[in-house]
């Protein structure tokens, strides 16, 4: 079938839009408008219009003034400031998008009093996005309360800080100070009070849960430790003798440990001493640690001397070194896999590598190296690969007559302005 | 067409199809020939239309899904060639916007959702905003639980597009969203949110939950 083009009367397809030949529209088109938006057909009339915009006035006004509290039990509020929606929780700092479990589970020596921290984060809502700089200004003021503390646990809350440089991208940090006085675990509700200069408030809430566990200290004086093989024979009874959450301190005494040592596991804490001749707690072959778990091996006292070659201390752990002396080895300390190493006080000299990072993954348990000496290295710190972003700090600690001081392969952030370098 | 109309230049080719400036070698109209392979029905509906602000839809014919679609030919610069010189003001967002909601009225109408919306898509005519390139349309159905292909262009395209849910027509109001925060400030609102009252309304229009920008682009006229 066809037609004939109403303008130039060529003939077209019966369902033609358009005629080819004299290039016009040979179809009927609508022209439709979008209508004004109103709300409601009660609004017809003008009476009833004026009553409710009156109402809506007051109510406006009202609600516009009220300060509302945002409070669902939970580490996480979303809070609405002019058309966006902000994230904000307690969230870990490698999760900052992830609220954090509404317990929070952890473990300390009886008395002792611990400190961490709890991070607040603040993002835009549904996305990966950080918001804490803009959303600040809209806040008055942030406070940590705890409440409901069972009679075996002491705990404070500090007063919150900004510190990007410890956790990047955080909206504050509130340390924990808790003390448990009894084992089991004990309890106390923690609740993050973000207020608003408009007078809104949000709330967060944590549950601080935190098992005592024993602390069990091991001397010369009621254990052989004298030998290498008295620390192993030691390390293997631990499991009948301590609980698994417990802290363990081995005092070692002043004798040279000449057996390669391995320590796995149990977060161990070594404590070497010096007598009044002198004599120090010393190891002469190389000592291995791995542990999967996230305690922190306190180490402090003593000498790891080395023949030149091998490493002195492997570590796939994490462990903090006060006061050693670490000597004469290909690479002195050498923090692998999962690990995390800290050093204070300590001597790293005549190493081909002193301290050396070439961890895949760990946590940060500190990031300060103070006061520690670096001497006649051939490289005195190699970071190959340090697994995380916090920067490290090396406050008071000395660099002398190395071959490098700091060769940053994996061109880690450092912050050196308190280093001395001679 | 072959013995009418002559090929002036190629503005785009690509394997999906490609759009042609064509001339009438009698009248010496200029026109835009669209050669594309897809889904050509919401061109087709748009023959019964016309709309300021959307090209006139001459012809619109399919064979399988190859499609052949004669438009009219809108003289002026992109919104994408303007930005890249200064932004907008808020006065002037505000008035393209709403011309852009009137365009999308009658594409919503048709139930369509345009699915590209973004400044290269969008020629200033004088003072009117016109929308073009609906290849990347589709007809919404309410039953559809997801969008079986992926369209859009990233940063303008609204979460459902990745997947997320079906594209309805506030998805063309998330795209609208970002591209008046465009407009006023050169960047996406997860990285920068217009200030005052248009920021509020961006905010609304880009909720990652459908459910709670616009309901249609009658109340986004409103709001602005």
């Amino acid at each position: 079938m066809i037609k004939s083009c109403p303008h130039c009367g060529a003939s077209l397809h019966e369902e033609a839009s358009f005629c080819p030949c004299c290039a016009k529209s040979v179809n009927q088109r609508k022209q439709p408008h979008p209508p004004r938006y109103i709300p409601g057909r009660a609004l017809q009339s003008a009476g009833v219009l004026l009553a409710m915009l009156a109402l809506v006035l007051i109510a406006g006004i009202w609600l516009h003034d009220r300060p509302r509290v945002y409070d669902n039990d939970s580490t996480e509020a979303i809070y609405r400031y002019r058309g966006v929606d902000y994230q904000l929780c307690i969230a870990w700092a490698n999760t900052p998008f992830t609220p954090a479990d509404r317990v929070r589970e952890s473990s300390a020596p009886l008395y002792e009093i611990r400190r961490y921290p709890v991070l607040l984060y603040i993002n835009l809502a549904g996305t990966e996005s950080f918001a804490a700089d803009t959303f600040l200004e809209l806040v008055e003021s942030i406070r940590g309360e705890v409440s409901k503390a069972d009679s075996e646990i002491q705990i404070t809350c500090s007063e919150a800080v900004r510190d990007t440089d410890y956790v990047p991208n955080s909206a504050a940090i509130l340390y924990m100070n808790p003390m448990v006085t009894s084992t089991g675990i004990h309890s106390a509700e923690l609740t993050v009070s973000i207020q608003m200069k408009n007078g809104d408030v949000i709330r967060l809430h944590q549950t601080q849960a935190m098992e005592g566990i024993m602390t069990h200290h091991f001397t010369s004086d009621d254990t052989p430790l004298n030998t290498v093989s008295d620390l192993e024979v030691l390390l293997a009874r631990l499991d009948e003798m301590v609980g698994p959450e417990d802290e363990v301190y081995i005092h070692l005494p002043p004798v040279t440990y000449t057996e390669e040592l391995f320590v796995s596991g149990w977060a161990i804490n070594f404590i070497g001493s010096t007598d009044e001749a002198g004599n120090r707690t010393t190891f002469t072959a190389p000592i291995h640690v791995e542990s999967e778990r996230g305690r922190v091996f306190l180490w402090e006292g003593f000498d790891l001397l080395g023949p030149g070659e091998g490493t002195g201390l492997s570590a796939a752990a994490r462990v903090h070194l006060t006061d050693c002396r670490i000597a004469g080895w290909e690479t002195g300390v050498l923090a692998h896999t999962s690990a995390w190493l800290n050093a204070d006080e300590c001597v790293f000299e005549d190493n081909a590598a002193g301290f050396c990072f070439d961890a895949e993954y760990g946590s940060p348990s500190d990031n300060r190296y103070v006061n520690n000496l670096f001497q006649n290295n051939g490289t005195a710190v190699l970071l190959a690969q340090v697994p995380n972003d916090v920067s490290l700090k090396f406050p008071g600690s000395r660099f002398l007559n190395n071959g490098t001081d700091i060769d940053n392969r994996c061109e880690h952030q450092l912050e050196l302005d308190e280093a001395i370098f001679e | 067409m072959k013995e009418e109309f002559e090929t002036v230049r190629t503005l785009k080719e690509s394997p999906r199809g490609s759009v042609r400036l064509i001339r009438h070698r009698t009248a010496g109209q200029r026109f835009i020939l669209r050669q594309f392979s897809g889904n050509g029905e919401v061109y087709r509906k748009l023959l019964n239309y016309s709309c300021r602000n959307l090209p006139v839809i001459f012809e619109a014919v399919s064979q399988g899904e190859d499609n052949l679609v004669l438009e009219e030919c809108i003289a002026g610069d992109t919104l994408g060639f303007l930005l890249e010189g200064s932004l907008f003001s808020p006065n002037e967002t505000r008035k393209i916007v709403i011309q852009l909601c009137r365009a999308l009225w009658v594409l919503h109408g048709l139930a369509a959702v345009h699915r590209d919306i973004k400044p290269d898509n969008i020629i200033l005519q004088g003072s009117e905003a016109v929308l073009i390139d609906f290849d990347a349309a589709r007809l919404y159905k309410p039953e559809a639980e997801a969008d079986t292909q992926i369209l859009g262009t990233t940063g303008f395209a609204a979460p459902e597009q990745y997947g997320l849910g079906q594209s309805d027509t506030r998805t063309d109001i998330y795209s609208l969203g970002v591209l008046m925060n465009v407009m006023l400030t050169g960047q996406h609102p997860s990285q920068m949110l217009a200030e005052g009252r248009m920021g509020r309304v961006i905010g609304r229009c880009t909720q990652v939950n459908p459910e709670k920008r616009y309901k249609d682009v009658v109340h986004l006229m409103d709001a602005l």
